[in-house]
Parts: C-alpha cells; sequence; structure tokens
C-alpha cells in the first residue's frame, strides 16, 4: 500500500509567494558560497545537508490524499485543493477514458476539505464512476451547495460523471478492492472522522481535524484503539503545543501530542498534516525539529514501558509518498 | 505518581513525584482544581522529584495556569528535573512560566 500526498495545508490554500521563494534561494545561496558545487555529486551532497525549509515547501493545497493498494486499487481521501491535480494526473488513465470508478471518503465538508472538488476534472467525464464516503449525512447537500449557481457556474446535477454517495457509520467496514475502511468520529466541530485503510496486516490512519480535549488514559483511549499498531498516523498538527492551549475548541491538535499517542498507540510513523496557514516552512522546520526532540526525551523516558517499536516523524508535504 | 501538599507563607506548595502522563494526569488534575475550588490562589509546583512530564501534563499545568490567573492567582515552579526543564523548553513554555531553582527562591516571589 502507498499514500500519496496532495495537499497538507489546513484551514486555507496558502500557496508560497515570491518573497518567500527568494528568502529561500538567498540562504541557500549563503550556504553555497565556500562549497564546491561543480559536479552533479556535490550538488547532491550539499542538498542533502540543507533544512527541510530550504528544500521543500510544504505547498499551498487544503488536504487531499491518494492512497493506492498493491493491487492497484485507489482509494482518496478529501477533495481539498490538492485534489484539482490529482485530477490531472487521474485524467492520463483511465479517468480521462471515463471509464475510472474513484471512491472518495471525505472526513467532513469544512471548505478546506471539499473545495478542490469543482476542479477535479474527472468529474466531467462522461462513464466515470464517484463514489463519494463520509461519515456524515449531509455529503451530496455541502457539494451541491458548493456548486450552487451563486457560487461556482457548473452545478452538481449538470457534471458528465455519475455521482453517488454513501454515509458510513463506526464499526462497519467497507471493503474497496484490496483495501479494507472502517471510521471513526473525531472531536471537531461538526465532527470529522477519521480512517484506518488496511492491505492485509498493514493498516495507515489518516486523522485530521481533530482535538484531544483531554488528554488522560480513559479519554484517549477510543483513539488510541483506532489507532493501535498503525504503520502511519496521518496527524493533524495544526498548532503549536503552546499555541494550541490558546485554542481550545478550534477543532485541532499539535504535533507534540501526536507524538504521545503514537507512543501509546504503537505507531511506527507520525506524518504530520493540516498545516496552519500563518506558520512558514521554516517554522514547519522548527516544529519537525521540536517534535523529534520531544519524542526523543519521551522514549528515553518511557523506556520500553508502553510501546514495542521505534517511531520516525515525517513533516507532510505535497508530494511526499510513503510505501507501507 | 505520588502527590503532597503543604502551606508555606500562604502559599500552596505540591510536591509532585514519579511520572505525569496520560495514566496519572487526571489524579494530578482532580488535585489541583480542587485545590483551586478551596481558594487556594497561589500555587507552587515542587518538581524535585517528577521523572516525566507527557502533554498531559503540559495541559495540566496550562490549565490551572488559566484557571488562577481567572482568580488573579498566581503558578510557579521550582526544582525542575533536567528532564522537564527540557521538555518546557522544546515546547517553548520554560518563558510561559516562572521557573525557580528553589523553594526558598520561589517564595520570595510570590
Amino acid at each position: 500500500m502507498k499514500i500519496r500526498f496532495w495537499g497538507v495545508q489546513g484551514s486555507t490554500p496558502n500557496p508560497l509567494a515570491s518573497a518567500q521563494f527568494h528568502a529561500k534561494l538567498k540562504a541557500i545561496l549563503r550556504r553555497a558560497h565556500h562549497c564546491s558545487l561543480q559536479t552533479e555529486e556535490e550538488i547532491e551532497a550539499f542538498l542533502a545537508e540543507l533544512p527541510f525549509a530550504l528544500t521543500h515547501t510544504t505547498g499551498g493545497n487544503t488536504t487531499c490524499f491518494e492512497i493506492l493498494s498493491s493491487g492497484g486499487a485507489r482509494v482518496i481521501v478529501d477533495m481539498g485543493t490538492g485534489a484539482r491535480k490529482l485530477g490531472w494526473e487521474l485524467m492520463r488513465g483511465e479517468a480521462g477514458e471515463g471509464k475510472a470508478t474513484l471512491p472518495i471518503l471525505l472526513t467532513h465538508c469544512h471548505w478546506d476539505h471539499i473545495m478542490g472538488f469543482p476542479f477535479f476534472m474527472p468529474l466531467y467525464v462522461a462513464g466515470n464512476k464517484l463514489q463519494i464516503y463520509g461519515g456524515h449525512s449531509y455529503l451530496r447537500e455541502a457539494l451541491e451547495r458548493q456548486m450552487h449557481p451563486h457560487s461556482f457556474p457548473v452545478q452538481l446535477e449538470e457534471v458528465e460523471a455519475r455521482v453517488t454517495f454513501e454515509q458510513l457509520f463506526e464499526d462497519e467496514e467497507l471493503a474497496l478492492g484490496e483495501l479494507k475502511v472502517r471510521c471513526k468520529r473525531l472531536q471537531h466541530p461538526g465532527g470529522s472522522y477519521a480512517y484506518r485503510i488496511t492491505e492485509g496486516d498493514k493498516s495507515l490512519v489518516i486523522a485530521t481535524d481533530a482535538e484531544y480535549k483531554a488528554l488522560d488514559a480513559e479519554a484517549l483511549r477510543p483513539f488510541v484503539e483506532f489507532y493501535q499498531n498503525a504503520e502511519v498516523l496521518v496527524f493533524d498538527a495544526q498548532y503549536t503545543l503552546k499555541d494550541l492551549f490558546q485554542k481550545i475548541d478550534w477543532g485541532h491538535s499539535s504535533s507534540i501530542i501526536g507524538v504521545d499517542i503514537c507512543l501509546l498507540a504503537n505507531v511506527a510513523k507520525l506524518v504530520l498534516t493540516h498545516h496552519d496557514p500563518t506558520y512558514s516552512d521554516e517554522m514547519m522546520t522548527a516544529i519537525l525539529g521540536k517534535t523529534e526532540a520531544f519524542k526523543q526525551e519521551a522514549m528515553q523516558q518511557e523506556q520500553g514501558q508502553y510501546r514495542r517499536r521505534q517511531l520516525g516523524i515525517v513533516m507532510g508535504y505535497e508530494g511526499l509518498e510513503i510505501e507501507i | 505518581m505520588e502527590i503532597s501538599a503543604l502551606k508555606e507563607n500562604g502559599v500552596w506548595i505540591v510536591q509532585l513525584s514519579g511520572k505525569l502522563d496520560s495514566f496519572t494526569s487526571k489524579q494530578v488534575e482532580d488535585f489541583l482544581l480542587a485545590g483551586i475550588a478551596a481558594g487556594r490562589e497561589k500555587v507552587l509546583i515542587e518538581a524535585g522529584q517528577l521523572e516525566y512530564v507527557s502533554s498531559a501534563g503540559l495541559r495540566i499545568f496550562y490549565l490551572v495556569a488559566q484557571r488562577l490567573e481567572e482568580r488573579h492567582g498566581k503558578m510557579a515552579f521550582c526544582a525542575l528535573t533536567p528532564h522537564v526543564r527540557r521538555v518546557f523548553e522544546i515546547v517553548d513554555m520554560a518563558s510561559e512560566f516562572a521557573i525557580h531553582t528553589t523553594r526558598a527562591e520561589a517564595l520570595k516571589e510570590f
């Protein structure tokens, strides 16, 4: 199974501006001043030493993930603005010929998780089937409202593809080819749903837009159970811990809490997502470093009391792919 | 987790010993909030025996500080272990709280 990240921004699109690109370029050139960069190998070695913020941007698009099974089954999670580029890529295959069946899981219907839907090109090709699943009862209504003539020139009832909607419930399993899907309601204004996607004995959990209002073991237990032994947990890390404690009831979490939950749930890899649009790539680099440092402290003290394997921490960014 | 408390110069000194994590945080939260509800508005957390603090513990410290602020009270720490001090620094909370080396030093500031 593989997960590809098409959008990781939280709340609203947040593209890199020229001034930010220029600042990155300047910082790289400053570091390159005394380096020999004559060969391809020297350039690659130089780049490998640079911090995340100078070699990457987390990307400006909002939430969209693509999961591919080893046998080729595909599931899309969320239709943030990242779905636009994914749509164009899919158009090069069956979707361009009107032969694609595309299951789409929606965590919830807040703007940043659906605003790429009207720009998802497979929607406009006759013969394609888009199967929208989610825990909310109003999936169709939310997508129709977004394409109301006041907001968009094409209405949902006018699109060429066949679009179906199905509400999912906790404790039931949805089979999509080799992939098995279960959902879990999270604490977020209006509710959001985590998805646990399993192929064989390996699971991936996407749990974005979630607040953990109490952090004691009993309050965390339902979530820890749902995330238990996952290979990858894609986690809402919108705020630093300090900012989070000032934003009670905003419905989001922090990478530091993600570390503790992963340690409790024996998760192998924590992937940070739903980045706050006010945080720069430089700040995201600092957050990654601090999260790693917190993990080291926690693992050193915890001394294998709860967990049985190491924990990796990865910054989510557009273009990231993780094999599971 | 062991919790003990005493009063000195009008300050409620709460001594925490052991690991403050998701398994023990409720115990500490209930103890501290009960003290505040009973009118204790000057709180000193003495953490010389506190081996470990997770995000669950950090949340309690923030919560208690907020409750005290609402009542014009004050919270401070003293005798932090290297681990706890390091965690405070990592999550940028070291500057949020009054942190003192010893109890005597902390009591002078209340």
